[in-house]
């Protein structure tokens, strides 16, 4: 009977139909899209305190209410997306709540781009263009996922991402057309971000735990590799026509193929964060554990007078 | 459209001093609002809040460019370039967040106050204000149901919190009693059409409508003991957390004022 069930699963999905929430799906099927999507909303969610730390300090009132803009996009994002992962869950039991404590226990993963210190203005604007035109390629790719709640809301996320980009590029402009010290502070910015950028987009294909159901499902349709130089091919000509150096000597194009060949990005590295081990990691989990418990009080109050005690 | 055009020069200063004390409060409120942005008690407070920001920080630029129309100070530099000494915005706005209730309470005491204040504001005689009042009005609504709500939730969420608001009201109340402190240029204002009567004139009623917003959430207003002489953040004396926030706030800005950033 399930394996009747598996047949006609599988079916649908070669035939491009999509799976809705309230369909019947393999338990695997089901771990497997609800784990790519509670990284996603995790990776929002602390994705935002880099450039949080940003909010207070950006220079003119036009950046500071677009910063707080973007910050509050991005923790949309992750309310959004949360929901989509609650509903997955449900048969199997998990909420919110334990995809909080989870994530704040260090037990659930987030994007290793979010572990890195952003310690200059210019941060600010090569993550909003870079990391979010990053993340674009990766989520653009997903709007083909076979699950169509995850792909709905992955639309308005990637409009939303498509501003953050403009908002990113133009401080990026700005300080590449400004004083020397500005262009030092951006090229500074870009050399601490190239290699976490290239990690983005995951391990090679023959180190990718992804397996050949993930793609014969379409929970994903492009490789890490196929991300990683669509991304190549879009950014490497914007970011030298800036007039910045991008810190790889190996980095050079094939003609033949128009993909990139690039110098190791030291994959140690990348395996290092995935475990924990990034350089903010901990301290932007401490933060979380912190305001959860700050204001635990308040969530209390809310439940109502009786359990509030 | 100007704005002043009809004044004599000592209401065109009379006029900028307000814009200013108008433009700070926004300001100093909307950035304390900022730094709860990702570490509000809820996701959805996150973004709440966010918004209010935004608003505030809004409406703050727009006061500033009414200055720079009559006195052609760059908006940025108003908000960056000045020292501790020259900023006008009630001290109650500045100080650090404390917590929840706190942040409820101030908010909520201010929203009243700039309620009152922008309603004056749509009978002034200048074009421009009335109409500046009839938009910030529209959105300052929201910020005041949202108030509104949450000190009914946490003077009813049980003991903690409502002890914890009561506090904040404790501690709220007086100061904010600063923001309608009578100033020496309010009477030019009221004799050249720019406002019906003076600000200050406003603090009874927005006493009466903060008791009665109190008691219908069982809290209590503390007989007037009041903490001695705070300091007269228009006159512009401030305490240490606006040194600290403007620090913050113009760190990057001023390594090079003139730099488009």
């Amino acid at each position: 009977m399930s394996e009747d069930r598996l047949v006609d699963f599988e079916a649908r999905i070669a035939s491009g139909a999509l799976i809705e929430a309230g369909d019947w799906m393999p338990e695997e099927y089901r771990r497997q899209c609800l784990r790519l999507i509670v990284t996603h909303a995790n990776s929002e969610l602390m994705g935002a305190l880099p450039e949080r730390e940003w909010i207070p300090r950006a220079p003119g009132l036009h950046r500071k209410l677009s910063v707080l803009s973007k910050v509050q996009d991005e923790i949309g994002h992750a309310q959004m997306i949360y929901r989509v992962a609650e509903d997955l869950g449900r048969p199997l039991g998990i909420t919110r709540g334990h995809m909080l404590d989870d994530l704040i226990a260090g037990k659930a993963k987030f994007h290793n781009v979010f572990s890195y210190p952003a310690p200059t203005w210019a941060d600010v604007g090569v993550i909003a263009w870079l990391v979010d035109g990053a993340a674009l390629e990766t989520q653009g790719a997903l709007l083909r996922t076979s699950y169509a709640p995850y792909a709905r809301i992955l639309r308005r996320i990637c409009a939303e991402e498509a501003i953050h980009l403009k908002h990113g590029e133009d401080i990026v402009l700005t300080l590449a057309s400004g004083t020397r010290a500005q262009r030092e502070m951006l090229q500074g910015a870009l050399e601490r971000w190239w290699q976490p950028l290239l990690h983005f987009f995951g391990p090679p294909d023959d180190q990718s735990p992804n397996t050949e159901r993930t793609f014969r499902w379409r929970i994903r349709v492009m490789t890490n590799e196929q991300l990683r130089q669509s991304f190549l091919r879009k950014y490497v000509p914007k970011i030298r026509a800036l007039g910045l150096k991008i810190p790889d000597p190996e980095l050079r194009q094939d003609p033949a193929s128009g993909d990139w060949l690039y110098g190791d990005p030291d994959w140690n590295e990348f395996w290092r964060v995935v475990k924990g081990g990034g350089a903010r990691t901990e301290e932007r989990l401490q933060l979380r554990r912190m305001t959860r418990e700050q204001q635990n009080w308040v969530l209390e109050a809310m439940a109502g007078p009786t359990s509030a005690a | 459209m100007l704005i002043g055009r009809d004044l004599s020069g000592e209401g065109r200063a009379a006029l900028g001093e307000y814009l200013l004390l108008l433009g700070d409060d926004e300001l100093v409120l909307g950035h304390r609002d900022s730094e709860w942005c990702a570490f509000a008690p809820l996701i959805e407070e996150d973004i709440a809040f966010a918004s209010i920001a935004q608003d505030e920080i809004s409406h703050a630029a727009l006061f500033y460019e009414l200055i720079e129309s009559l006195r052609g100070l760059g908006r940025d530099q108003l908000a960056f370039g000045r020292p501790v000494s020259e900023m006008r915005n009630a001290t109650i706005l500045e100080r650090e967040n404390r917590d929840w209730a706190f942040t409820v309470v101030r908010h909520y005491f201010y929203d009243v106050a700039d309620d009152l204040r922008t309603e004056q504001l749509l009978h002034s005689q200048e074009p421009i204000l009335r109409s500046v009042a009839e938009r910030l009005r529209r959105e300052e609504r929201y910020h005041l149901e949202h108030g509104q709500m949450w000190l009914r939730r946490l003077s009813q969420g049980g003991p903690e919190a409502h002890r914890r608001t009561q506090a904040a009201v404790d501690e709220v109340l007086q100061e904010c009693r600063g923001i309608f402190h009578p100033l020496a240029w309010e009477q030019t204002l009221v004799a050249e059409g720019v406002l019906p009567q003076r600000p200050s004139l406003l603090c009874a009623r927005f006493q009466e409508r903060i008791a009665g917003a109190l008691s219908d959430c069982g809290l209590k207003v503390q007989a007037d003991g009041g903490q001695g002489d705070a300091l007269c953040g228009r006159m512009g004396h401030h305490g240490p957390e606006l040194t600290d926030l403007l620090e913050t706030m113009g760190e990057v800005w001023r390594t090079d004022p003139l730099a488009a950033w």
